[in-house]
Order: C-alpha cells, then structure tokens, then sequence
C-alpha cells in the first residue's frame, strides 16, 4: 500500500516538475534560457505520456492482450519471424526510425525561434507521433506483420491500398532529393569534408568483405575495426585538407557533389548489398547510437545557455531559411521528431515480426518514438547554442542575403541579429573550414552547434577535428537512408512496373536491375539538380515538399488506424488517431495549397514560376541565370503538381477511411476486419519478461 | 489489464529455446549473490544483450533454433547464412528519415 502512494507522489512530482520546465520555458523573458530546461521539460513530458496516456491506449483503445501468441511465435522461422528480447527489439526499432529527419527538420524551424518548435515536437510526439507508431505496430502484429500498403488494401479496398504505395513511393523520392541537397551543402567546397566522406566508402567495402570473406557474420569486430578506420579518415581528411597540392582534388562544387550523390545511389542500389550497402549499415547505425547517447550526457553535462529568442519576427513568414508563415509551416518543417509518417512503414512490416509478446508494443512503439523526439529536443538545443546572428549567417542562402560577407553580416544584423564578418571568419578557420556563410541545409550550423558542445565537454580542443566528426556522422546518417531508399525504392518500381512488362519485375536479372535503378535515382535526381540550381539554395522547395509528404504518409497510417479501430467496434475512442489525423489534415492541405496558390513567389511554386518567366521575357535576367531559367520554371510547375497531388492522395485515404466507418457504424457490410485469429501464446509470458534483465 | 502468466509451463513449444535460456540464467544469479559475481553476471548479460543486439550472435541463435525446432535438417553454414540474412534484410524497408 505504501509503495502504491509513494509511486503516486513520484509521479506527481514528476508532472509538476515538467510543468514547472514547460511553464519556465514558455514565459522566459530574458537575454538566454539554460538548456537543461529544455532537457526537464521534455524528460516529464515523455515520463507522464508514456506512463499515463500509452498505458490507456494500450488497455482501452487497443486492449493489447499478454496471452495472444504473435506472428513472431507462430511462425517462428529463426530467421525473420524470431520472438526476441523487448529490448533488443526495442533497440533494432529505434536504430531503424531515427534517422536525420529529426536533426534537420528542428534546426531549420529554429529560424520562428525556439518556442514553437519546441512546443510542437512534445505534442505532436505525444498524441500523434507515438500514438501512430505504437497502434500500425498493433494493427500489423494483429495481422500476421503486414506492411502499411497491404493493410490499407485489406482494410479500406483498393482506392487506399493503392494511395498508400503512390504516396510511399513519392515520399521516397523526395526524402532522398532533399537529404542528398543537405550532402551537397555539407560537402561543397570544403575538401575536410569530401575527403572524409569519400574515404568512408572504401572502409565500408573493407569492412563488407571482413564480415563476409573472412569472418563472416562478426559484427562487432567488424563495426568496431571500422569505426577506427572512420576516426582516421576524420584526422586524415584534415591532413588533406592542410596539404596545398592535394585539397585541390577534393575542393568540388555543388554540382561535382551532386554527382557524386547521384553515382554513390546508384552503385549502392545495384552493387551487392553485404559490400557497399550493409556494412555501411552496420557502421553509421553505431556511431549514430553512440554520438545521439554523447549528445545527451554532453548537454547536460555542460548545460549551455540558449541564445535564441522564443519567437523571432520571422513567424511573419519572411524567413531566410525558408518562406512562410508559423503556421502551417513549422508544422510541416518539423515532421520527423513529432510525427512522422515513414515510421509507420517500419512499424508495420519489420519489427511486429520480432516482438515475443504483444504488451510489448507499447514500450517499443511509443517508447522509441518518444525517445526519436528527445533527439529532436536535441537538435533544437544543438541550433540555439549557436549566436543568433550565427545560426542566420550559416543558414541563410546567398540569394536571400548576398553573395559578400559584408552584405550579408549587414542584411542580417539588420534583422536584429548582429553578427560580424570577423567573428565569422573566426569560427570558420576554428572549424577548419574557407567560410561558413550560406551552408544552407542545417547540417553544417548543427555541426558547429555539436561540434561546441561536444569540444566544451572533452576541454575545449579540436573544435575542428569535432566540426568535422559530425559532419562525417550527418553524412553517413543520410547515406543510409539514400542507399537504402534506392534499393526499396527500385524494388518497389520494379514490383509496379512488372503488370506493364513482366521482365522488368525480376529482381534477379541484371538488366532490370540496372535499368530500374536508372530510373529511381532520375527520378530524385532530378530534384536534387533543382534543389541545387535553385538561387535560394533549394531548402525553400525541398523541404516543404518532403514535410507534405511524410505528413501525407502518416495521414494515411492515421486513417488506416481509425479505420480499423472502428471496425474493431471502438469508435467512441476513434478520436485517440482521429485527432491526430484531423490536425495533420488541416496542416497538410494548407501548406499544399499555399506552397502552390500563393501569390507571394517565395512561397507559391506556380507564382515563382510565372515571376521568373516574366523576368525572363523582360530580359533582366544574367546570361547564366537566363540560361538555367526555363528549367526552373518547369521544375516549380511540376512541384506544384506534386504538392497537389500529395494533398489530393490524403483526401482520398480520409474519405475512404470516412465512408467504410460509416457503413460499418449503420451495419451496411465492409470488407471484415483482417485481423487474424485468437491463438494462446504457449511462450511462457513469465519468463519472457524476466529475460529483459539485460 | 490482464494479469500476466505467472506459471512456468511444462509443455514447451518450438522457438521457446532462448526466452528459457534467457529466464534460466537470471534465476542461476540469484543463487550466487556475492558482489563479485553480481558485477561478473551483469556484464555478462549486457555483453550478451550488445551481441544480441549488434546481430552478432545471429548465427548461433540461428543454428540453436534449427537444432531444437528443426532436428535432423541441415542449417546453413556461417557465411551461407550471413549472406541469407543480409540480403533479406535490405529486401524492404528498414530505414527512416
């Protein structure tokens, strides 16, 4: 009895505690705000969502049953359908869904200041994010481990099954165009970085051939010989770069670097996987857990001071990052950290395959999403270390703020923001770099934010040696993503394009492959050559494009959830995903329509379009800019289209989710719940849980 | 919520080869508490559980299964098997943004 009102005290005080940090956030008038607030608010908020809200959803909406054998038992295989460890599977789980999406997306957001990010990433994570994670993991491991598209076939008919794979496919597109721009901002003109980047590659095929040549399957020693080699190639791109007659091999260009992005897909996708693709894997996967785990002791260890303002004018929607009002905007810039809608294709399909016990589903759905938004937490940290004047000098592109440092540091001090073009000078060379002025793309500004933090805590050496460090840990973090996306994403064209020609479905001819493989990278090949071309850095159109898109993805995880919770017979809980998915609703047609209808050219793409063709046609254009307009102009018409299509795909996957509860609800026939039968689990659940000693 | 099964089962299934382990090795602790063997007992389960996780003991627990599902089949060797599951790995998607 005791112990039962002392875990109620506890876990009021942990309530009144994060109220305390949230309330102390939101009305901090002052110069800075200690990070470690930031730090306690959002612990209190994951603390009492999970502990409260999940445990609700768990027993109430979803009634997650311990004695219900899952896929993983009954079709034990000892390979894919293995019943493990829950944190094991806990870890395989968060390795998969953290990726850079929560990195980038909060650094960039950071331009409204740190307030509504900050707000947005708890409670979009909390009631939306978490939640979505936590029940298409439910729905799948309730039908034998399916995927997103099969369910939304099963459970809605055709119309949603096939939203679901268009929509998929899409947002492969643009997250690989968007996260291969954020490569080239890193790594133009800066031979550190593309000398280090370029070195990991023959590591990764060194250590491929070690796992499966020499010591086939040892991945420890493996990951753990290359992490060595990856250190070196950090040290060895800055001999590099400190030597005169080899930096010049590796000082490349925007478009070098796009190539090279393009070429690196390519072979990744068609080359077999154990030499490029997997022990690549194997190595960002580490140093991704082991830098986000640094990270955090780091921030609280040296708990900086945020230099950022709660809001800054910009949530007028006059940003140089990127253009548009507060909202919808920082709603769609950050999309990974609160919710995500890729996620969901990693919650279905993949892990419910692994997990011995279905009560396990709460713990590793909303458990690891929660922890993907701390990491956000962090990136939002990382950004407001940074001056103010800084973080606008490193993010803003040249096309917004000059092309010359003195008129940029003008520009932007002028906004409020002062910043000179000495101390810039002064944190480049620091940071071992020629110039930090419109490294557009959040990576490099996050760099330098981690690169202060992590120098500060190990003595306040090698910022250089650090800057870089984390450069190469973003780079290989999207190469992941970028490799990996290709090769889905060419399985997934061939597996459509197999009803039109058979011969181009077969996975195993090497023609197909190739030809499929040329097909896919074109595809956000072409993005990315815009993005790159683009006199306002690119970020302005990709990133807006990509937050639509995973957010039009978790729309349709969202009602495929409500559809089936309905069905289930529980439409009085309907709101715990309908809620979620009504606001992302709201929030995705806006910015679709804005980022199309708008007259201001900044943010609409059709009146860019018709901006630069009138300047065109009244010839006062350069001769360069003369030369690469009508590309540009066609380039915005079909983001337009996207946009468009994109806020078009949602409605049809709500309105089908709407008319099949409907006809459920007034008992007219709808395709049956899918779920598949009621088998007692024969894993004794005791011991199942007792193995989570580890 | 439904309570969870308290009682060990006689009968036990196919695949159930390493939650047993798993429970019969924390029980083994508790019978040797000194703090030496605690501190030697925990690092051992966190090596354990970083093998596990890593996938570097995929292939024992593979072959574990195999022998005590599957007696008298053939398992794939080592590299037969690393190359198995790198290849079904990356076959779908199994990586966020």
């Amino acid at each position: 009895m005791n112990n039962k009102v002392l875990g109620k005290l506890i876990w009021l005080g942990i309530a009144v505690l994060g109220a305390w940090a949230l309330g102390s956030i939101a009305t901090h008038r002052g110069e800075t705000i200690n990070a470690i607030w930031f730090v306690l608010a959002a612990a209190c908020v994951y603390l009492v969502a999970f502990r409260f809200y999940s445990a609700w959803v768990a027993a109430k909406v979803l009634t997650l049953d311990g004695t219900r054998a899952t896929p993983a038992e009954r079709f034990n295989n000892g390979r894919d359908f293995v019943p493990t460890n829950k944190w094991v599977v806990f870890g395989h789980h968060f390795a998969a869904i953290a990726g850079p999406g929560p990195l980038i997306g909060p650094t960039l957001a950071m331009q409204f200041g740190y307030l509504p990010g900050t707000i947005w990433i708890l409670v979009g994570a909390v009631l939306g994010g978490c939640v979505q994670d936590m029940v298409i993991m439910f729905c799948s491991t309730r039908r034998d481990g399916r995927s997103l598209g099969q369910m939304a076939r099963d459970e809605l008919g055709p119309v949603g099954g096939w939203a679901a794979l268009v929509g998929t496919m899409m947002i492969m597109i643009i997250l690989i165009a968007v996260l291969g721009l954020v490569i080239v901002n890193a790594m133009y003109q800066s031979p550190w970085a593309t000398a280090t980047v370029l070195g990991t590659i023959p590591v990764a095929m060194l250590i491929g051939i070690y796992m499966r040549g020499i010591r086939p399957g040892r991945v420890l020693e493996g990951s753990l010989i290359g992490i060595a080699l990856l250190i070196l190639c950090v040290v060895g791109g800055g001999w590099v770069d400190h030597s005169e007659a080899i930096r010049g091999w590796f000082d490349w260009d925007k478009m070098s670097v796009a190539w090279f992005v393009m070429i690196y897909g390519f072979a990744a996708a068609t080359l077999p996987v154990w030499l490029l693709l997997a022990p690549r894997d194997y190595l960002s996967t580490f140093l991704k857990l082991g830098v986000v785990f640094l990270l955090a002791i780091a921030i609280v260890y040296i708990h900086p001071d945020m230099k950022m303002p709660a809001l800054t004018r910009f949530i007028d929607g006059t940003g140089p990052i990127f253009k548009g009002d507060l909202f919808p905007f920082v709603f769609i810039t950050i999309a990974c950290g609160a919710i995500s809608g890729f996620h969901s294709l990693v919650s279905s399909g993949t892990t419910p395959k692994l997990l011995a016990n279905e009560k396990e589903i709460r713990m590793i759905g909303y458990g690891s999403m929660a922890l993907e938004s701390f990491v956000a937490i962090m990136a939002v940290i990382a950004a407001c270390v940074l001056d103010p004047g800084v973080y606008f000098a490193i993010n803003s592109p040249a096309g917004v703020v000059g092309k010359v440092a003195a008129d940029a540091v003008a520009k932007i001090s002028s906004w409020g923001f002062p910043v000179t073009a000495e101390q810039m000078q002064a944190l480049a060379t620091e940071m071992g770099e020629k110039t930090l002025f419109a490294r557009t793309g959040g990576a490099p500004s996050l760099a330098v934010g981690m690169a202060t933090i992590f120098s500060k805590t190990f003595g306040g050496t090698l910022l250089a040696v650090w800057y870089h460090f984390a450069i190469m840990f973003e780079v290989l973090f999207i190469l992941t993503v970028l490799d990996a996306g290709t090769r889905v994403g060419r399985f997934m064209l061939q597996d459509m394009l197999k009803h039109l020609w058979k011969p181009i479905g077969d996975v195993s001819s090497y023609p197909a492959t190739v030809a499929s493989s040329l097909v896919f990278v074109s595809a956000w090949g072409y993005f990315l050559v815009q993005g790159v071309r683009d006199p306002l850095g690119g970020v302005n159109i990709l990133w807006p494009l990509f937050g639509i898109s995973n957010q039009l993805l978790a729309g349709i995880a969202l009602s495929v959830a409500t559809g089936i919770i309905v069905k289930m017979g529980r439409a009085k809980y309907a709101w715990v995903t309908g809620l979620p998915l009504t606001w992302l609703a709201v929030v995705c047609t806006t910015a679709a329509l804005e980022k199309v209808f708008s007259p201001n050219p900044g943010v609409g793409f059709l009146a860019a379009a018709s901006d630069l063709s009138a300047q065109l046609a009244a010839g006062t254009l350069s001769a360069e800019r003369s030369a690469s307009a009508p590309q540009l102009i066609l380039g915005q018409r079909i983001d337009a289209a996207l946009a468009l299509l994109f806020a078009a795909l949602l409605w049809v996957v709500i309105i089908d989710m709407l008319r099949v509860s409907l006809r459920f609800v007034r008992g007219q026939p709808v395709l049956p719940l899918a779920e598949a039968r009621y088998i007692e689990t024969r894993l004794d659940a005791a011991l199942a849980s007792s193995s989570a000693h580890a | 919520m439904r309570p969870e099964m308290p009682s060990p089962r006689l009968e036990r299934p196919s695949g159930a080869g390493r939650m047993e382990r798993l429970g019969a090795d924390s029980r083994r602790g508790q019978l040797l508490r000194t703090p030496a063997n605690t501190g030697w007992r925990l690092m051992q389960a966190v090596w354990r559980f970083v093998r596990q996780v890593s996938g570097d003991d995929a292939y024992e627990r593979y072959r574990d299964h195999i022998l005590q599902a599957h007696p008298g089949q053939p398992a794939m060797t080592r590299t037969a098997y690393y190359r198995f599951r790198t290849e079904q790995k990356w076959n779908r998607i199994t990586r966020c943004c």
